[in-house]
């Protein structure tokens, strides 16, 4: 710290404000040993760096509080966010939606039965594979369990574990394919719709009314030789397109010509 | 003091190296007895000195070293050619060792209470324009550059009649018309306006005698910048 000269203006409780020779105004310290002067005579002081009194934290405050705001609001906005929906067609019928953390965000239900499982049951926040071997073990009249992914593909890897060791039949579609079966040949199965193009467009329905994002498929036939190699129980790698682009490919789609019916259901 | 023609002469002549040494610090050259104007303002400034001091002034040396320097500024601001100003730090000036020496308890007590009437005076008339201490004290240039720069404006100001009528008719400084007289950025004035009608006040004003000479205030050509 700068001694600094200059004659006294003004005389406050620990500090006198000065002129100095070179035309500066300043504060210093009351060096207690000298004494307090008096306006006029000239004194040797420590100056008071003031640092930044003008520094406004209410600007920074107002400020950092909106970022925070933003932060958590955008993380609970992507925690939320469902990127796949799950169908669930067995006991009950149920929707799952799932967000990227392969945690379920909603469940709804679909017949009475469903909406019972809800009740009992808490399912939401639970990894989707907790909450599928949960609904597995409650109740389990039907032998099959027949699932259909829409949207990001789901690591569901626990629960088919799962479900083998129970020994229950399953069908995982992803977008209307068949992704996966373990099913007793001699049951009763649903048919796999028809192999999908490689352009990836969809041909296939499920049961269920179409929703907003799922293209509606339709039920074919199983003609093409590419559907018999499913029937043999190999995991296919099948991309996973944006639905909404696929539901004017499928127009084009020369099986669907077989269901008129379902075109009125295809967004325009 | 020294009434007689003969003896204040002889003063006069023995305090030459005085008047000099006060003189040419300020004017920052070195000048000649002969030609240089300023010199001969000093010893006039000096002789008024002589008649005028009273005890109750403080030291008579530093009574004249007050009028010397006023004088020099005035000089200066009346003056058509451009100066350039400039505040210097605390030099070791020869003047000041002889003055130091002379002076004794009782006179920069004098010394002391001149100073404070005019400050006193200074900041009621600062309150009047709406600026407290306090306001100086957080809003006061600390670079050199900008304080000679404020500076050289405000000499100019004090030279301008209408600006100086205007600050008192208005009590506010007259900012586009400071701007076209010196040629400065208009934020600058605007940020140290305080400062700058502060030292406007000071330069303008005749009775702040003492504070104008404390202040180091040098003198130089427009060319030697």
């Amino acid at each position: 710290m700068q001694n600094k000269k200059g004659i006294v203006m003004d005389v406050k409780n620990d500090s006198v404000y000065l002129m100095t020779s070179s035309g500066e105004f300043i504060e210093v310290y009351i060096d207690k040993k000298i004494g307090s002067p008096s306006i006029g005579e000239e004194y040797v002081g420590i100056e008071v760096k003031k640092g930044r009194t003008f520094f406004n934290i209410t600007k920074y405050l107002a400020a950092s509080i909106v970022l925070v705001i933003f932060l958590i609001g955008s993380s609970a906005y992507a925690y939320y966010y469902p990127v796949s929906t799950l169908k669930v067609n067995g006991d009950s019928n149920l929707e799952f939606k799932i967000n990227r953390m392969n945690k379920v965000v909603s469940v709804k239900a679909f017949d009475k039965k469903g909406e019972d499982v809800i009740k009992n049951m808490t399912m939401k926040n639970l990894n989707i594979n907790t909450a599928l071997i949960n609904l597995m073990n409650k109740d389990r009249q039907n032998e099959i369990i027949e699932l259909n992914v829409l949207g990001k593909d789901l690591d569901l890897s626990d629960f088919k574990n799962e479900a083998k060791k129970e020994k229950a039949q399953l069908i995982i579609k992803n977008n209307g394919i068949a992704k996966f079966k373990e099913v007793n040949e001699n049951a009763n199965i649903h048919k796999n719709g028809e192999p999908a193009k490689k352009t990836n467009d969809f041909n296939e329905a499920t049961n269920e009314s179409p929703k907003q994002e799922p293209t509606p498929n339709s039920k074919g036939k199983s003609e093409s030789t590419e559907e018999k190699n499913r029937e043999n129980q190999n995991e296919k790698e099948i991309s996973n397109p944006n639905n909404q682009s696929n539901s004017e490919k499928v127009k084009n789609n020369e099986k669907n010509k077989n269901n008129p019916k379902k075109n009125s259901d295809f967004k325009h | 003091m020294y009434e007689n023609i003969k003896d204040r002469n002889a003063f006069i002549e023995k305090n030459k190296g005085f008047i000099y040494n006060v003189t040419a610090d300020l004017c920052k050259k070195n000048l000649q007895w002969e030609n240089d104007d300023e010199l001969s303002i000093g010893l006039i400034a000096f002789n008024k000195a002589c008649d005028n001091y009273l005890e109750n002034k403080g030291s008579f040396l530093g009574y004249a070293k007050t009028l010397i320097k006023n004088a020099l500024i005035d000089h200066f601001r009346k003056s058509s050619t451009n100066h350039y100003l400039t505040f210097e730090n605390d030099d070791n000036e020869s003047c000041d060792v002889l003055v130091k020496d002379s002076i004794k308890e009782y006179e920069l007590h004098e010394e002391n209470k001149r100073r404070a009437e005019e400050i006193k005076l200074l900041c009621k008339e600062l309150k009047d324009y709406n600026i407290g201490l306090e306001d100086l004290m957080k809003n006061s240039p600390s670079h050199k550059d900008t304080k000679d720069t404020l500076l050289n404006i405000a000499f100019a100001c004090s030279k301008d009649i209408d600006i100086i009528s205007y600050i008192k008719r208005a009590k506010m400084l007259p900012v586009k018309q400071i701007c076209v007289l010196s040629g400065a950025n208009r934020k600058m004035i605007d940020k140290w306006r305080r400062y700058l009608l502060c030292l406007i006040t000071i330069l303008s004003n005749e009775e702040y005698l003492y504070i104008r000479s404390y202040l180091n205030i040098k003198v130089g050509d427009v060319n030697a910048k």
